[in-house]
């Protein structure tokens, strides 16, 4: 009931003032508080967010902006995908724009809700480079592992989540691109001039057109040719360097140099078969050592040599036409398929192939056609085998269990020694 | 690789009308040309040829409008040449074509358009096929050639994939005890704190069987169906006789796998920028493509040596029906130059 006259002057001057948050009314002649406001009936103090009235635990939601919530693991991946662009290089707002918002998106994804930890902190990465590849930076997928330090698998599991429920198309950058990125990378210890890199991204184009580097990681195929660039720039001092030692200067992993050799064997073998077509070299000049030399002549005539024309042709050899091309299609295989023997093309012969016909019933009871009794004892033990076998299994689990507690009762025992049990400090008197 | 890729949930396509070829090998299976829709859209007539495109190639081969265009513009592509050569042809192509992308750049930078990359939900356009993709970032888009085929339907691959594995499921319909029976069995192992499941194996057919205690068992590694029916049924009798009363229910194919060889060599690179919506070709990771074909719901990995695995099938016909779709796709990526 709202007092219109103070009890004590009797004036009618009241007002109400907000005193540590409680109204009170207060008479403004004399003084006199007449009454203090309350929390129960006051309107203004009823929390109610939004018209539908739910009432949800205070301790998942924030008291002002409910609808504008954002959980702290999604704010820290946001974070962790600013972090990843910065180490990058992304400059662009655009780009981290679209990666906050391709974050956004996949941190929604319910195959990706009940992962394990290690996936979700893969999960900005995984975004990052997903814009990057739209934006068609020359980035690998091996450049991230590194950059993130994870497992490739768990990667590659993330993104592939990622891009066949967001419907998105990513394609693997050309070898050519990436050859900047990963002689940087490389960290090699002598720099290489713009000639050069340009001679190793031709050797690169080189692998590409005889089938070396389809299917292949593309770090040993670009380190093998900058090896072979390495060596032609001072071949009278580098000719007897073998790979390992180059490798140790790129601080390779033991692996990559394996493949590295192998590139370099594949690469030469190309080399030498294309030295060999140029006129004006002899046969028994060149071999796998020096085939180096020439690789400013193989790749200036490149075209011409991976086509098989020759600048002088004989009449004669035009008569052989399908039969040449045959052969020079065959000049440049991919490596796994150069040692193909006839018989790996025969079909399966062994009695279990697939067009070999069985005998079988479909009725649901088991019987004598399945398995007669006569050949059961190939597949069921006899009753003394089955003896034996228990007799053994007995022995086994009897043997772990003295083992066990030996093992167990020795610390305890010595343990015993040191520590009092509170029932003997309780009993003393 | 991760366990995942042969799990795929995309929707079906239409159903196409399908004909009859000469059976091989005493199998008979219907080959359907792949629709329309599952491979890259036909060039628009009016758009000049392209003057890298070999003309004597051309000339030789007819011109069917049904089917789209072959990959042999991919052919011209495939010599790989840095520089100035790509953006040469690509700026001439660009008059023609109605997106202008920008060529090469040193350093990536923000303003480019998206990648061609980024068109979901449309097969990419041969446009890329005949760019010559490598040094130029945005390889050009192309220009249109007669559409093409290597090979009239009719005359197929004249290559039957061979079927390497079946896996397959039966419920014996009792509860069984394990240990019984990787005691009583031959060539049984048991170890359930690795597994829950008795590991048994039989010679003939050669097979590996996970018999489980609630009476599922799981019959892997048969080269035919009724191979692995037999193998199931050996191994029902063989718990039947071991005193449970073993039942043959709801014997089921889950999944067959099968190979060939197609005899070329086979451009990933080329086919998976063709491709893009189906295939995913990962180097740094796996050496072959994973085709993920939609009718019918095949996997195939496909290697450069021109090897082909066919996997997800429940039925041959899939098998064959996947492969002959795929092959006049491959035949379109097979030369050097």
């Amino acid at each position: 009931m709202s007092a219109m006259v103070c009890t004590q002057c009797g004036s009618q001057n009241i007002q109400t003032d907000p005193h540590f948050c409680m109204e009170q009314r207060i008479c403004t002649d004399c003084g006199f508080v007449l009454e203090e406001g309350s929390f129960q009936n006051d309107p203004s103090r009823v929390y109610a967010p939004h018209a539908a009235q739910l009432t949800l635990p205070l301790k998942y939601r924030q008291h002002n902006n409910f609808h504008d919530y954002v959980s702290k693991a999604r704010r820290d991946g946001t974070t962790r995908v600013e972090e990843i662009s910065a180490m990058l290089r992304v400059t662009s707002d655009t780009m981290l724009e679209e990666a906050k918002t391709l974050y956004g998106r996949a941190y929604d994804l319910t195959a990706l809700k009940k992962t394990k930890r290690e996936k979700k902190r893969v999960l900005p990465g995984c975004c990052v480079y997903i814009v990057c590849r739209q934006h068609d930076w020359p980035i690998t997928l091996s450049d991230m592992w590194e950059l993130l330090q994870c497992i490739d698998s768990v990667f590659y599991s993330v993104y592939k989540v990622v891009l066949t429920e967001l419907n998105i198309v990513i394609t693997v950058p050309d070898i050519e691109t990436v050859v900047p990125s990963v002689i940087k990378k490389c960290d090699l210890t002598f720099d290489l001039d713009d000639e050069q890199i340009k001679t190793v991204t031709k050797i690169v184009c080189l692998a590409k057109n005889t089938w070396i580097s389809c299917g292949r990681r593309y770090d040993p195929i670009i380190i093998a040719a900058v090896f072979l660039v390495w060596k032609t720039a001072d071949y009278g001092k580098r000719k007897t360097t073998n790979i390992t030692s180059f490798c140790r200067q790129n601080k390779s992993g033991r692996q990559v140099v394996d493949m590295v050799r192998s590139r370099v064997h594949e690469l030469e073998g190309i080399l030498l078969k294309l030295a060999s077509d140029i006129p004006w070299v002899q046969t028994g000049q060149i071999n796998k050592k020096n085939v180096v030399c020439y690789i400013s002549d193989i790749l200036k005539y490149e075209k011409t040599l991976l086509d098989g024309k020759y600048v002088f042709t004989d009449e004669d050899s035009d008569l052989d036409g399908k039969d040449e091309e045959r052969e020079l299609q065959d000049k440049f295989l991919p490596p796994s398929m150069q040692n193909r023997t006839a018989t790996s093309d025969i079909r399966d012969t062994d009695r279990t192939s697939s067009d070999v016909s069985v005998p079988v019933s479909y009725s649901t009871e088991l019987g004598e056609n399945d398995i007669p009794d006569s050949e059961m004892h190939k597949y069921i033990k006899t009753t003394k085998e089955v003896m034996l076998a228990e007799e053994v299994m007995t022995k086994a689990a009897n043997k772990t269990e003295e083992e066990d507690p030996c093992k167990r009762k020795a610390p305890s025992d010595t343990h015993k020694l040191h520590k009092k049990k509170r029932s003997d400090v309780e009993n003393t008197p | 690789m991760d366990g995942t890729p042969f799990r795929q949930d995309q929707p079906q396509g239409q159903v196409r009308p399908g004909f009859q070829v000469q059976p091989q090998f005493g199998v008979a299976y219907t080959t359907q040309l792949p629709p329309s829709q599952f491979l890259p859209p036909p060039p628009p007539a009016s758009e000049p040829m392209l003057q890298t495109m070999p003309t004597s190639e051309l000339q030789n081969q007819p011109v069917s409008s049904s089917l789209v265009p072959d990959m042999t513009t991919v052919r011209t592509q495939m010599h790989y040449q840095p520089g100035q050569q790509q953006q040469d042809k690509a700026s001439s192509q660009n008059k023609a074509s109605s997106q202008n992308k920008p060529q090469e750049h040193s350093q990536p930078s923000s303003g480019l358009t998206p990648g061609f990359a980024n068109t979901p939900g449309v097969p990419h356009s041969h446009s890329h096929s005949s760019s010559g993709g490598t040094s130029s970032l945005y390889p050009a888009t192309p220009a249109p050639m007669t559409p093409m085929t290597p090979a009239t339907p009719a005359e197929g691959s004249g290559i039957v994939p061979q079927l390497q594995n079946i896996v397959s499921t039966v419920n014996l319909g009792c509860k069984l005890d394990l240990k019984k029976i990787a005691l009583h069995a031959r060539n049984a192992e048991y170890n359930p704190k690795r597994f829950a499941a008795v590991i048994m194996r039989i010679r003939d057919p050669r097979t590996t069987a996970l018999i489980f205690s609630s009476g599922k068992m799981v019959c892997t590694g048969a080269k035919s169906e009724d191979q692995s029916r037999l193998a199931a049924r050996k191994y029902a009798r063989v718990v039947q006789k071991l005193g449970f009363p073993a039942k043959f229910l709801d014997f089921k194919i889950q999944n067959m796998v099968g190979s060939c060889d197609v005899k070329f060599p086979i451009r990933l690179e080329g086919l998976v920028l063709t491709h893009a919506q189906f295939s995913s070709y990962e180097p740094e990771l796996f050496p072959g493509l994973i085709y993920r074909m939609v009718k019918p719901r095949i996997v195939l990995l496909i290697f450069v040596s021109g090897k082909v695995v066919l996997t997800g099938a429940k039925v041959r016909e899939e098998i064959y029906e996947a492969f002959e779709t795929i092959y006049p796709i491959l035949k379109g990526f097979r030369k050097t130059s």
